[in-house]
């Protein structure tokens, strides 16, 4: 099977543990994002599979090959760091063509590889540049194409639009995505980010404390988190107790659309705040059980009370996380 | 405000003295270096380049046709690069460790390996004939070898490695290696083709200090050496004292200073690069992870310690057994009241008075004088202070030999202060002013210009300014460069032989006394009193470590 598998992933400091029995399955081709608060052991899961960190349990395969016994240099998973860390004293092309080098690729060919992958990334005649010459964005595409360059059978991207201005990062992750697209890698990109997650991947996973609490496409996720700190992380705001609004008690999440102000039958609540965002007043309504957001044309009057009714089709109920 | 082209130099500057005060600030340091070091070496330049005749470069044709004088030049140099190469091999792999992990005792274990470097050279020398001398523990007896020379020159250059190469390879991001790896790198060859290249600039400037200190080694090859195993710098002292060939001597020194030159230039050329380098992250060093780092890490720290340690124990060790058999305090007893046959007429405890007050009186010279040239160095526009950072660094370049070897033929004018004892606390004092002024001038030039703005705002003074904000905020390294000064002198061996006299010598001319003389209980009171000075410069390295690290974190 080509893709990635990993069986009961753990990598632990000390007493520690940073990643805590991770089993997933990537499919070929497929791009997959891992994404979760700082801490939440991402980087570390990409350094164990790349081999810079020691498993203590479990096992690795790419591309129908378990690595997890091999050193990092023979496992040919390729990893592009939030820094990049391009080589400073070598030029651009010589970046790009060190992992070609390192393959034994004679140099008649790396220098024809490396003026393709620097065409891709729309880099073209900048082979002899000192890296130190480089803006922001090219040293990310240069960091892309080395690590893109000797074709490994996985590519892993940790943070890779960490240090990079929010203006271009829309630009960016797409062009990502299509190079990623043009030389078909299995990869997994690794983010704090749920926009740059949601553009990037395929499916995406949410890491916590260790563990991967919820792995689907971006839609599934987003309809149903399972849990209140998926939902949270998803950026969902309306989570009540299911019991204010005539569903099971407990964390419960309302999709905004399905809020609608003012029909009969409606639940009392009370306008807390009112603010324009994204092209819409959101609101929050204190229903006494916790807040809704609700979305609306004209500002609300804070203070002022207000009835909501609930469409049922867009109630979730979430489980407490346990950690 | 700050353009952050050069660190926090003020664009405008403040004069907090005015424009006299100012100058005053320059000339004072200016004309003590100028008398004490620029005069005594320009006079050694004349000396030796010249006769009354006029120029005469006939010595060096004489030099470099004698057998021995040739030999000479060509051991200090095969040594000095023998010592390179073997300091880096066996420091490097420390310089890695401490570069790259935390482990428990690191802070002290860093600072351990700062002593054998401020030892004077002459207790470095005692522990290892002690180790290895005639009268050494194992029965073997490497004096007269380049082994020795070797062993104790890489002992005491080792922290110079792992300090210099160490904390640039600290900057240095990890992920470099981690991606060469990825890309399908061997550790080895992640090693040789992205780290070892990025550490080059480090590598260079710190083997030419190295280089530069085995060149000019005197107190070690002195006491380790023979005719046949002598450096320029010991020929310089042999020529002078034993021969009273002062031309000989003096075109020695030049030689000596052309080569010291060209290593300079070479060390600033790298040294300069090191400054400019990427300085990518903070260090962030982290626990032994993986099973190699797990063996490799305990197993190289093991190694450098013992290598470091074994030859000091020994020399505790041996400080307690007694000329007339067994253990105890006799040695030391001794040096309190030594039968004068022994001494050589040099009484140990008046040997420990008078290195107390050079040191006390060479302190206070290099703070007054090393002060002041850090004020200027702030104070003064970019150029000047480039200029003077320069001459003020200089004797630290030079030679001891050298340092005092000139102020023996030059100081006897515009009066004859050659036989005055002041001249030996201001030679200690010129080797320890530059690590006043390093200590000093960072601190200064740390205080933030906004800092001086904000006082001046609040109604201060320029001249309050100074003394309320700079004045205090430098406090700390002040005590950190007198700290260095006072080891320095309390060690100085090389140019106090040439203007010590005999009724006021210093410990470590005491110590190379008692070696010189024959049986147990000489022996027994130099090994004693090399412990006592080990304890010295200890205790002071371990004032400069506390209160620089302190001063660091401010």
């Amino acid at each position: 099977m080509m893709g990635a598998t990993l069986s009961h992933v753990s990598v632990s400091y000390g007493s520690e543990t940073a990643v805590d029995d991770v089993t997933l399955d990537i499919t070929s081709g497929e791009r997959f994002a891992i994404m979760g608060p700082s801490g939440a052991g991402k980087s570390t899961l990409l350094r164990a599979i790349a081999g810079l960190e020691p498993l203590a349990s479990g096992s690795i395969s790419v591309a129908g090959r378990v690595i997890s016994d091999l050193p990092t240099h023979q496992r040919s998973v390729g990893l592009m760091f939030q820094d990049y860390a391009l080589f400073p004293h070598m030029t651009v092309g010589h970046n790009v063509a060190y992992g070609l080098r390192m393959a034994g690729v004679p140099p008649a060919d790396r220098t024809r590889i490396v003026g393709e992958l620097l065409h891709t990334i729309d880099l073209d005649g900048y082979a002899d540049r000192p890296v130190a010459t480089l803006s922001g964005g090219e040293r990310q595409r240069v960091a892309l194409a080395r690590t893109l360059a000797p074709q490994p059978s996985l590519v892993m991207l940790d943070e890779p639009l960490g240090s990079v201005d929010q203006l271009l990062k829309d630009d960016l992750i797409i062009q990502m995505r299509d190079i990623l697209g043009i030389v078909g890698a299995t990869s997994i990109y690794v983010t704090h980010d749920r926009t740059e997650a949601e553009s990037f991947a395929d499916r995406i996973a949410i890491m916590r404390s260790g563990l991967l609490v919820r792995v689907g496409t971006p839609a599934d996720v987003w309809d149903d988190p399972r849990t209140v700190f998926v939902a949270r992380f998803m950026g969902h705001r309306s989570i009540v107790d299911g019991g204010r609004i005539g569903a099971e008690p407990g964390p419960t999440l309302i999709h905004t659309d399905a809020i609608t102000i003012g029909h009969d039958g409606s639940i009392p609540g009370v306008v807390r705040s009112s603010s324009f965002r994204d092209g819409a007043y959101r609101s929050d309504i204190d229903l006494a059980g916790g807040i809704v957001e609700v979305s609306t044309r004209h500002a609300l009057e804070v203070g002022s009370p207000i009835g909501l009714s609930i469409d049922p089709a867009g109630v979730r109920p979430l489980l407490v996380d346990e950690v | 405000m700050d353009t952050g082209v050069d660190g926090n130099r003020p664009i405008t500057v403040s004069r907090p003295f005015g424009r006299f005060g100012t100058a005053l600030v320059i000339a004072v340091p200016l004309l003590f270096l100028g008398y004490f070091f620029a005069y005594p070496l320009v006079a050694i330049l004349l000396r030796g380049l010249t006769t009354p005749e006029g120029l005469n470069l006939g010595i060096f044709g004489d030099i470099l046709g004698d057998r021995t004088l040739r030999g000479v030049a060509a051991f200090t140099v095969w040594q000095a690069a023998l010592s390179t190469v073997l300091t880096l091999a066996i420091g490097l792999p420390t310089a890695w460790v401490f570069a790259r992990f935390t482990f428990p005792g690191k802070r002290l274990l860093s600072a351990a390996t700062l002593v054998p470097f401020v030892l004077p050279t002459l207790v470095v020398a005692t522990a290892f004939l002690n180790l290895l001398g005639p009268q050494g523990l194992f029965g073997i007896d490497l004096t007269g070898t380049l082994w020795i020379i070797l062993l104790a020159h890489v002992f005491y250059n080792f922290a110079v490695v792992v300090r210099g190469v160490g904390s640039f390879w600290a900057t240095i991001d990890p992920h470099l290696e981690d991606a060469a790896r990825t890309l399908g790198a061997s550790p080895w060859r992640a090693f040789r083709t992205v780290t070892l290249p990025v550490l080059v600039p480090a590598i260079a400037s710190t083997s030419a200090l190295v280089f530069l200190f085995s060149f000019t080694s005197f107190g070690v090859v002195l006491l380790l050496g023979d005719l046949s195993h002598s450096t320029i710098e010991v020929e310089i002292w042999r020529q002078t004292t034993s021969f009273l060939r002062l031309d000989i001597a003096s075109a020695l020194a030049v030689l000596q200073i052309v080569g010291i030159g060209i290593v300079l230039a070479f060390y600033g050329r790298f040294e300069r690069r090191v400054r400019s380098a990427f300085r990518y992250l903070q260090p962030t060093p982290r626990r032994p992870r993986t099973r190699g780092e797990r063996v490799a890490v305990p197993t190289i720290l093991t190694g450098a310690f013992v290598y470091l340690g074994v030859p000091l124990a020994i020399l505790v060790a041996r400080s307690f057994a007694q000329p007339s058999g067994g253990f105890g305090w006799e040695n030391y007893a001794n040096l309190v009241d030594l039968p004068d046959r022994f001494a050589a007429f040099i009484s140990p405890s008046s040997a420990i008075a008078n290195s107390l007050k050079f040191a006390s009186v060479a302190v206070i010279i290099a703070l007054v004088i090393g002060l002041l040239a850090a004020t200027a160095l702030t104070y003064s526009s970019r150029v000047v202070s480039r200029t003077f950072d320069v001459f003020v660094m200089l004797p630290l370049g030079a030679s001891a030999v050298t340092i005092g070897f000139g102020f023996l033929i030059a100081l006897d004018r515009p009066v004859d202060l050659r036989t005055s004892l002041i001249l030996i606390p201001i030679a200690h004092a010129l080797v320890g002013i530059p690590f006043v002024v390093r200590s000093v001038n960072p601190a200064l030039g740390g205080v933030q210009n906004e800092l001086r703005e904000a006082a001046s705002t609040l109604g201060a003074s320029p001249l309050r300014t100074f003394l309320t904000i700079d004045a205090r905020i430098v406090t700390r390294s002040v005590f950190v460069g007198a700290a260095f000064a006072f080891a320095i002198s309390m060690g100085e061996f090389g140019a106090t032989t040439f203007i010590a006299r005999p009724a006021s010598p210093t410990i470590p001319i005491a110590i190379f006394r008692y070696l010189g003389r024959p049986g147990a209980a000489p022996f027994g009171a130099a090994i004693a009193m090399s412990v006592i000075l080990m304890l010295v410069t200890g205790a002071a390295i371990l004032a400069i470590d506390t209160l620089g690290s302190r001063s660091d974190s401010r």
